[in-house]
């Protein structure tokens, strides 16, 4: 870089560099001795304040930010197309970091992944056995009638008190690590499960009662009628509330923050269900707090992020839908 | 449901009386013993049921006889079809349907405690009024008894019972060639009759029908009272209908339903011709209902 700009100053150079830039360099010639004394070309990510300056979001004349030297510098950069903007890609590979240039969502895409496996294991099995239960065998008495309104109204409770419910037994009383994605899933599943729920009672009665009757026609059991041909039917409405509830369940954001899922994670390496970990709307809101102005572009993008998951999992439940669409 | 086929009714009895030719009766021919010489296969006797507070039957005395088809007919929301499927307990399954008296299949209490419906419903297979195949393959369709009731083991066997199912319901030869297709894609009628070859691939002894051919047409309807003269052979078939042309063709016995109660039942022949009840003349002759 000296070469090509000869009349600049060391100090102003680095100052338009991420604040990494040095540690970089040392890296790259540590894996490969043999660059030693050779002119390399190396792409270095800018410094956020030249990220502005470069995108024109900031005035160049009497911008307290910049030495002068720094802005002929920069006009000498731009001059012989030295900066660029590419897509920055590790935006998905690395994880979160202090220098919005560095930051990634891959510490939050693995947290949610975590959680909502967690929330998918626990709330899949156990909202289709409940919807099944109440739908088909349990007695139609007082106490069935005041589960199923209970039901349907855990389903509109704000999740932030299941956070706190999440904070105060899994935590509390039973004294799970905090801020690990499998008490995350946890206090999602009980988010998830009246969504579940609802959808499975939905997709059963939606089976006609002409198949339940053949099935017991020919001597079906009951758990055989259920087993062979309701729930075979009812699959495909079960699957899409199961992944309208998934979707809901990865935008969601207090619960998480109250069992302090929003923790900082500059690695993956060592992410596991019982380690601390974020999730995609705790990043977007740890983002959005930080005073950097480097991490607006970055939280826009994680919000980007964010809502095509949602899309390509809601895109997932209508194609489901629609392939095992059956008529009779 | 109840309430709902009262309303039927009503509006049927407000239509001016029609006179209508008592459907042919056939001649019984010569060396048929009277169905009464079979052996007695079913047997209700005083059954009453309530839908909730609501009685639907009321002291049913019906007798069964096996190998000949017994109707049973009757004005809408009558209970006819309600008596039927107290025959192979699949009122069990409704809430709040209570039921006394006493049903017996072979002697056998059927409400005994200690029977099985599940295993009652093999030895009494049920034909509905809406064809309702299981949207599955026509093999599997029929496979599926034998397969849940354990009757074969190997891919031959159950090849073999689909086979001499359909022939029996006399789909064969129209789907041979297409096991693999979905049942629900066959025509209205192919879906009855597949539904019978369904309900007898597990060789039931009873064989109840509940309106089978209501949703058909006459072609697919000639069909089946064709099939109904074939499995009678080996089976004691019930069934309810509406139409009493079909009552006259294809049964040996009728039961004539009003309101909950079994008004008379005799040879076919003798309650179209000469019913002792004046509502069974009324009823047949058209004149009401």
């Amino acid at each position: 870089m000296q070469a090509y700009l000869p009349d600049v100053f060391d100090t102003a150079l680095f100052g338009l560099l991420a604040d990494d830039a040095p540690e970089a360099i040392a890296q790259r010639v540590a894996a490969d001795p043999g660059i030693i004394g050779k002119t390399v070309s190396v792409l270095f990510p800018v410094s956020p304040p030249v990220a502005e300056l470069a995108k024109g979001k900031t005035p160049k004349v009497l911008n307290s930010r910049f030495t002068p030297e720094q802005i002929k510098v920069f006009d000498a950069m731009e001059d012989k197309g030295l900066l660029r903007t590419p897509f920055n890609w590790e935006l998905f590979f690395n994880a979160d970091s202090r220098f919005p240039e560095r930051a990634g969502l891959a510490g939050a895409i693995t947290g949610s992944f975590y959680a909502l496996m967690v929330c998918f294991l626990l709330s899949f099995p156990i909202g289709i056995a409940a919807a099944v239960y109440l739908e088909e065998f349990a007695p139609k008495n007082r106490f069935t009638d005041l589960i199923e309104v209970n039901i349907n109204n855990l389903a509109a409770v704000p999740s932030v008190v299941f956070g706190l419910l999440g904070l105060a037994v899994f935590l509390g009383y039973f004294g799970l690590p905090r801020s690990a994605p499998l008490v995350g899933g946890m206090v999602l599943s009980l988010m998830t499960l009246p969504t579940i729920i609802i959808a499975t009672r939905a997709a059963l009665k939606a089976v006609p009662p002409s198949i339940r009757e053949a099935a017991l026609g020919v001597g079906a059991s009951k758990h055989q009628v259920m087993m062979h041909h309701v729930l075979p039917l009812a699959l495909p409405g079960i699957l899409t509330g199961t992944i309208i509830g998934m979707a809901q369940a990865l935008g969601e954001t207090a619960p998480l923050l109250l069992i302090g899922m929003n923790a900082f994670i500059p690695s993956v390496e060592n992410m596991g269900l019982l380690e601390p970990a974020t999730s995609l709307p705790t990043q977007i809101f740890s983002w959005a707090d930080s005073p950097e102005r480097g991490f607006v572009s970055r939280t826009s993008a994680a919000i980007l992020v964010l809502l095509g998951f949602l899309v390509v999992m809601n895109l997932i439940a209508i194609t489901l839908r629609q392939m095992f669409q059956r008529k009779w | 449901m109840v309430e709902r086929d009262y309303a039927m009714e009503a509006k049927v009895e407000e239509r001016p009386a029609i006179r209508v030719e008592a459907p042919a009766v056939p001649k019984k021919k010569e060396g048929d013993l009277p169905v009464e010489q079979n052996e007695l296969k079913m047997k209700a006797s005083d059954v009453n049921l309530w839908y909730g507070e609501k009685q639907a039957l009321f002291d049913v005395n019906l007798e069964m006889f096996d190998q000949s088809v017994t109707a049973l007919i009757g004005p809408s929301g009558c209970g006819k079809s309600t008596f039927l499927r107290c025959l192979d307990r699949m009122n069990d399954v409704i809430d709040g349907v209570r039921i006394t008296g006493d049903i017996r299949l072979d002697g056998e209490d059927i409400y005994a405690p200690r029977v099985d419906p599940v295993q009652l419903r093999a030895r009494v297979g049920m034909v509905f009024q809406k064809p309702n195949p299981f949207p599955k393959s026509i093999f599997e369709n029929v496979a599926y008894g034998p397969r849940i009731h354990g009757l074969c083991r190997s891919k031959a066997e159950f090849e073999e019972i689909v086979e001499r199912s359909l022939t029996r319901a006399g789909l064969w030869e129209e789907v041979k060639d297409r096991l693999q297709e979905p049942g629900t894609g066959l025509s209205g009628g192919q879906q009855q009759r597949l539904c019978i070859a369904r309900a007898i691939s597990v060789n039931p002894e009873v064989l109840l029908m509940d309106e089978p051919c209501s949703a058909l047409d006459p072609i697919a309807t000639a069909k089946i009272e064709t099939l109904m003269d074939d499995l009678k052979k080996n089976l004691c078939i019930v069934i309810v209908t509406h139409s009493m042309q079909q009552a006259a063709r294809v049964s040996q016995r009728t039961a004539f339903f009003h309101l909950g109660k079994l008004v008379e039942v005799d040879d076919t022949t003798t309650i179209f011709t000469n019913p002792t009840d004046q509502r069974t003349q009324d009823y047949v002759t058209g004149r009401f209902g």
